[in-house]
């Protein structure tokens, strides 16, 4: 059932069993699994069905680390959370990072991988993906494509799956509307958490909407399933108790913040001899989902070379002298898109003149890039590299002093790379050229730019916010206990990828969906 | 010297992956019987544009310019008479630098050259062409 927030009278309090803030994956998954079980469940969603700019506007914040994305446009605030925008790509977390790695300081979980693959195996048919199979060579003998086989001590093929995507506020929509037990809220944004004197218990939300009125959710059991990003904010904004936040008296909800690091610089031209990418470099459909491999470095390499995790697929695309890339840097160049843009739009372009005259004084420029769109085609890869961030405690998210319209302090991101991370990038290109090149498969360009340049120029972070709640079973190394629970609270937990330790290098949506499929197994067998 | 401005697809692939080698091997074959075996392995190193722009790339990316016996020392085979005596066609030739460019990729010895990772092999190969 839903119901609209602004409609719940002023001042007032809604009771329920088990409250869920947050209507993303994470959130809608556990309200599912609840459905039918007895139990009274309020969900609630900060927006409606459909993005609204006011709602989304409550996300912005800003960001003094590394230059990032806006902090507002990388998460939505309506029914599906981020997965109304998500690519679809999923990948469980590989065995090893879940373990501790000596060389990765703060690395590894309470738990083994083993714990989580009957959950993971849950969550494919939630995200609308194939079998629990990630075995290269099962999908090579359905038609994926041939896989080469480097040094096994260096790199292995592994292959991701593609989710439709699934839009759970599209696709569970109708679900959660019949689901026994289960209010959704929509409009409902949560201010403050309230806690006990002792601090050793939430004692209610404190929820408001933007149309002015304001009221109570008192619960048995709270889940905070807002986002990585958004359930540190919370917790570090609910301060009427203890006045550095909740679940924070070790000073780490917020910090630990990781992204996947994105980088597509480096080039890979093939040799004359003809080699079949196709396994790495094309969505190979099976009705709903796709599959698509990957190289990764090896768990031996990862240790032997003191690396975080990478993956690597191709994008084909041609080569670009830097003469070029320089070329397409030019006003004269710019300009020349700017016009053929508003051509295609059927718009008169502003600034019209001043473009055409760019365009005619640049012709080095323009000839340059215009023969290198129209006469170039496909003549090797981009490397598409991803990979995992080190846990870092001064990467982290605090709160501005600028606040929204509803009160809440905003969000100061302060993302940062650490040597490693940046060690893994390069060292990761260097021993794949090396493979490529003694397989005879081709040779790698590395850009000599970055050597003159931050490296900050170049990658991006995929939008996956990791780490800012982060799982331990000493509350002095982590912000939730192996249950997801707060420590030191008897009836808090929160879920997303906030509470990864580490991220791997895996898109996150797969393993937030099985830790929540976890989790409400969890509150199911709480004492009621 | 802009390698990347200057140096297209097949001229690096007639370099990295073998056409360069077979360049050689060619040289090889033609080599008078009369010549030394070291002159012999000089005429393998082939004169291609492409060997010729990495070549200089190269050379220019070292801090003392070396001579022909600098590069050579790291090509040949560390006893030059024996080794070369099961080296004579170019077929033996071409599977032993092919070997050694496998060899130097395993071993992490690469080198590069405006921005391309090369075997050291390779460049020296390349480098060989400009300074012969």
């Amino acid at each position: 059932m839903f119901r609209d927030a602004r409609a719940v009278p002023d001042r007032s309090t809604l009771d329920a069993d088990i409250c869920i803030v947050g209507g993303g994956a994470a959130g809608i998954t556990i309200a599912r699994e609840l459905a039918g079980t007895g139990l009274a469940v309020l969900l609630l969603e900060a927006g409606g069905f459909e993005p609204d700019p006011a709602t989304e506007s409550l996300n912005e914040g800003e960001s003094i680390g590394v230059k990032y994305r806006p902090v507002g446009t990388s998460r939505l605030r309506y029914l599906g959370g981020a997965t109304q925008h998500w690519s679809g790509w999923c990948r469980p977390l590989d065995v090893i990072d879940f373990e501790r790695r000596d060389d990765v300081p703060y690395s590894g979980w309470p738990f083994s991988r083993a714990l989580l693959d009957p959950f993971y195996m849950r969550a494919q048919e939630i995200c609308e993906l194939g079998p629990y199979q990630y075995d290269p060579a099962y999908w090579e003998s359905r038609g994926l494509g041939r896989q080469v086989h480097l040094r096994r001590d260096r790199f292995v093929s592994t292959v991701y799956q593609l989710s439709p995507p699934t839009f759970f506020g599209t696709a569970y929509r109708a679900d959660l509307e019949r689901a026994d037990g289960v209010t959704v809220l929509l409009f409902a944004n949560v201010v403050e958490i309230p806690c006990a004197e002792n601090a050793d218990a939430v004692t209610g939300l404190q929820v408001a909407t933007l149309a002015g009125n304001r009221f109570a959710v008192r619960a048995r059991q709270y889940v905070l399933a807002a986002g990585g990003l958004e359930n540190a904010r919370i917790l570090l904004a609910s301060r009427s108790t203890v006045p550095t936040g909740l679940g924070n008296q070790h000073d780490l909800v917020g910090r630990f913040f990781m992204e996947h690091l994105h980088i597509n610089t480096a080039f890979f031209m093939p040799s004359d001899v003809p080699h079949d990418a196709a396994f790495y470099s094309r969505r190979q459909s099976f009705g709903r989902f796709g599959v698509i491999g990957a190289l990764r470095l090896s768990d031996a390499c990862l240790r032997q070379e003191r690396l975080l995790g990478l993956s690597v697929f191709l994008e084909p695309a041609i080569f670009r002298p830097e003469s070029v890339q320089q070329a397409q840097q030019a006003d004269g160049y710019q300009s020349l898109v700017h016009l053929m843009d508003s051509v295609r739009n059927r718009r008169y372009p502003q600034g019209f003149l001043r473009h055409l005259w760019n365009v005619v004084t640049d012709p080095a420029a323009t000839g340059t890039t215009t023969y290198w769109r129209l006469f170039m085609r496909g003549d090797g890869f981009q490397l598409a590299v991803r990979t995992e961030q080190a846990p870092n405690p001064d990467s982290r998210v605090t709160l501005s002093s600028d606040r929204d319209a509803l009160g809440v302090p905003r969000i100061r991101l302060d993302w940062r790379l650490t040597d490693l991370d940046i060690r893994t990038i390069e060292r990761g290109w260097e021993l794949l050229a090396q493979e490529l090149g003694r397989a005879g498969l081709g040779r790698v360009h590395m850009p000599e730019t970055m050597v003159e340049q931050p490296w900050q120029d170049y990658l991006w972070g995929g939008a996956h916010h990791i780490g800012t709640t982060r799982m331990a079973d000493d509350p002095r190394q982590g912000v939730v206990d192996r249950d997801s629970r707060v420590h030191g609270l008897a009836n808090l937990y929160v879920a997303g990828s906030s509470v990864f330790p580490t991220g791997g290098f895996s898109n996150p949506t797969l393993t937030i969906v099985a830790l929540a499929l976890r989790l409400a197994r969890h509150l199911k067998e709480l004492p009621r | 010297m802009n390698l990347t401005r200057t140096m297209s697809r097949r001229q690096l692939l007639g370099l990295a992956t073998g056409g360069g080698l077979a360049l050689a091997a060619a040289a090889f074959r033609r080599t008078d019987e009369a010549q030394t075996r070291r002159a012999r392995w000089l005429s393998a190193v082939g004169q291609s544009e492409s060997h010729r722009v990495v070549g200089r790339a190269y050379l220019a990316s070292l801090p003392a310019a070396p001579d022909v016996a600098d590069l050579l020392s790291e090509i040949l085979p560390k006893d030059p008479t024996a080794e070369a005596s099961r080296l004579e066609s170019p077929g033996e030739l071409r599977r032993y630098l092919q070997r050694r460019i496998e060899d130097d990729f395993d071993r992490g010895r690469i080198v590069r050259v405006r921005g391309w990772v090369l075997a050291d092999t390779e460049a020296r190969l390349a480098a060989l062409s400009v300074v012969l």
